[in-house]
């Protein structure tokens, strides 16, 4: 098993009220797989990815990532986890508009212990994988929608991370832009990485092995 | 470690580009304050200098009593009480005052020109005791000062500075004549050059006595000595007077007041210098500027900061959704804190960097328009600059700070 959640439980406080948003979700991913959660907007489907990322702790239940107990472990050890074993994309692709491109891919290794000719490898090897390679050097702004994603996907995969967390990925982009990266998604999982995408559009679950439904805190 | 601190430097200097203004703007307090911090110090060095080389040449041990220009209505004063401006007689009164003055000597300018030296300098003429030279500490590069005899016996011989030797040529020489309004005198010293440029303050009138010539002052004693003849009436320019130590610079100042007082009736037809006095006002001046400096540096430096640590709180709010990004690429709290520390002391030390380039400019300004000796050293330099290091480091602490404690969750929600 990859990952473990077990009766997690998430509730905001907001002045006197108490928000619930996760009611005990249970979910287990296997190695490679690709999952997706599909739910209305604010159905809570960040909030669990933020958990699931080491973002966030919830206020109750159990997650075992890879057989590590996350929630005992420390800010640091977190901070670890995310940058050798998950890859992060959201909705927004938020590169760094004063890097190009390939400094953009690099980020992680900048808090990761590989040495640079690993790096270098690994960047370029990204690149390539989404496509990107003759765009090397241009900055974020010279880049359409669909290209930043596939830059924030190359991003995540640079470090050759067991899982990715996408929240919304397609959600600011165009239909024939989302279809390129859901295929892009697809291949990564063929390669054996394992995905899990979050959505409220339905389309986007039919590119998955397994879809769950977020309704009323729980996952079905 | 080193590949990453680099990458902050970038991403710091980068940031900094974006916002070029705004950074020029945040560091102005920084630039003003190494500034000061840097004119102050090189300030401070050249001016004790030559404060310092202006005084010792009139002896720390020394008081000079010299004579004074009286205005008219002080003049009619003066014949009323019956002072005779500065002359024999208070020598004599001086050198009997107390153990505690060693020597007293005397000059006289003189006004006159030498003749047919055909030379374009017009030197000073200056009558003096034998033991003057010692007194000033003027050293000899070939034959002897004027003695006791010379005056007693009333000879015709001179003394010389170097450069007038020089441009006297053969005749410059220990052996050569000088004519003096109608009279020949034989030299029979020349004075050591000085290197030291005359000094510019009015107050402290010692010139170096490079083109100087030395007569004997007609004495009809030994001045050293309580005489038996006073000489009633004859105009001195100065009395110098030595002290036995500089403990007791003050004392014997006091007392040379007072039998001054008393001698000339109460008529200031004198001013009693004391060199000691001059370097004590002379480094007090010098403590009073660089406490005004100081205040200012520090105010600037103290705003500098806060310019500092105001424009990296706004750079760290506006770069939540960035700090989340990070931290979701695996950049632990440090991380964080460490980036904005770089970027705020990258940021001062542009503004040092600006900060030392205009205080040259300021310093040479300084130089020019007051025209005060200045000296720029190493220190003066690095000095202003590590200062401002440190403040950027300390005031970008707290922002670092809170860049590092924000909630990477909050930092992602924020667009
Ligand atoms: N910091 C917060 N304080 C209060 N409520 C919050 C906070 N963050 C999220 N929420 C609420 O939690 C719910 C779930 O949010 P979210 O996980 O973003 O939903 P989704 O991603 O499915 O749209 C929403 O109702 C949202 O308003
Ligand atoms: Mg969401």
């Amino acid at each position: 098993m990859l990952l473990e959640v077990e009766k997690v439980y998430k509730s905001y406080q907001l002045g006197r009220n108490t928000i619930p948003v996760l009611q005990g979700v249970d979910l287990v991913v296997k190695k490679g797989e690709f999952v997706s959660i599909m739910g209305t907007s604010g159905s809570g489907k960040s909030t669990l990815l933020h958990i699931l990322g080491g973002l966030d702790t919830p206020d109750r239940g159990s997650y075992r990532l890879n057989k590590k107990d996350m929630l005992s472990l420390s800010d640091d050890e977190r901070s670890w986890i995310r940058g050798h074993w998950l890859g992060f994309v959201f909705q927004t692709f938020d590169l760094l508009p004063e890097f190009d491109l390939v400094e953009n891919v690099s980020l992680p290794f900048l808090y990761n212990s590989s040495d640079p000719e690993t790096m270098r490898k690994q960047v370029e090897n990204a690149i390539e994988r989404v496509g990107l390679a003759h765009r090397r050097r241009h900055r974020p702004f010279e880049l359409s929608g669909g290209e930043m994603q596939r830059v924030a996907i190359a991003r995540a995969l640079a470090v050759n991370p067991k899982l990715i967390l996408a929240d919304e990925p397609t959600g600011n982009l165009d239909s024939r832009s989302s279809r390129h990266i859901l295929e892009l998604f697809q291949e990564l999982h063929r390669s054996g990485t394992a995905i899990i995408l979050v959505s409220h559009d339905e389309k986007v679950a039919a590119v998955s092995e397994r879809t769950l439904h977020m309704i009323d805190g729980y996952l079905q | 470690m080193i590949r990453q601190g680099l990458t902050f430097v970038i991403t710091a200097y980068r940031s900094l580009l974006i916002h070029k203004l705004r950074s020029l703007l945040s560091v102005l307090g920084i630039v003003c304050g190494v500034m000061a911090v840097m004119v102050m110090i090189s300030t401070g060095e050249g001016a004790k200098e030559e404060v310092l080389s202006r005084i010792e040449r009139l002896g720390l041990k020394n008081i000079y009593v010299s004579a004074k220009f009286l205005s008219q209505e002080q003049q009619k004063q003066v014949q009323r009480k019956k002072s005779y401006g500065l002359s024999l007689f208070d020598v004599d009164y001086l050198a009997s005052l107390s153990p505690m003055i060693t020597q007293v000597g005397a000059v006289q300018k003189v006004a006159l020109t030498p003749v047919g030296t055909g030379i374009d300098i017009t030197p000073n003429i200056l009558k003096c005791t034998p033991n003057y030279s010692e007194l000033l500490g003027l050293p000899l590069r070939s034959g002897r000062f004027i003695t006791v005899r010379d005056s007693l016996e009333k000879r015709q011989v001179c003394v010389i500075g170097a450069v007038l030797s020089g441009r006297l040529g053969r005749e410059g020489r220990v052996g050569g004549l000088i004519r003096i309004d109608d009279l020949l005198y034989t030299i029979v010293g020349v004075l050591k050059k000085d290197s030291r440029e005359p000094a510019k303050s009015a107050k402290v009138t010692n010139q170096n006595f490079n083109d100087t010539i030395f007569l004997p002052l007609n004495i009809p004693h030994n001045l050293t000595k309580f005489g038996s003849s006073i000489a009633q009436y004859s105009e001195l320019s100065s009395i110098v007077l030595e002290v036995d130590g500089r403990e007791h610079v003050e004392s014997a100042a006091r007392l040379i007041h007072r039998a001054m007082e008393y001698n000339h009736q109460g008529v200031l037809d004198y001013d009693v210098i004391v060199p000691l006095e001059l370097l004590d006002q002379a480094l007090a001046a010098q403590k009073t500027f660089n406490l005004v400096l100081s205040v200012i540096a520090a105010v600037s430096l103290l705003v500098g900061g806060i310019g500092i640590m105001n424009i990296m709180l706004a750079t760290v709010t506006e770069r939540r959704r960035e700090i989340g990004i990070r931290r979701a690429v695996g950049a632990t709290r440090r991380d964080i804190a460490y980036q904005f520390l770089a970027e705020s002391f990258l940021l001062t030390m542009c503004g040092g960097i600006l900060g030392v380039a205009s205080g040259f400019a300021s310093v040479f300004v300084i130089e020019t328009l007051a025209g005060w000796p200045i000296e720029i050293t190493v220190l003066s330099m690095t000095v202003p600059f590590v200062l401002a290091c440190v403040t950027g480091v300390f005031f970008g602490y707290y922002p670092a700070v809170q860049a590092a404690k924000m909630d990477p969750i909050k930092a992602l929600r924020t667009v």
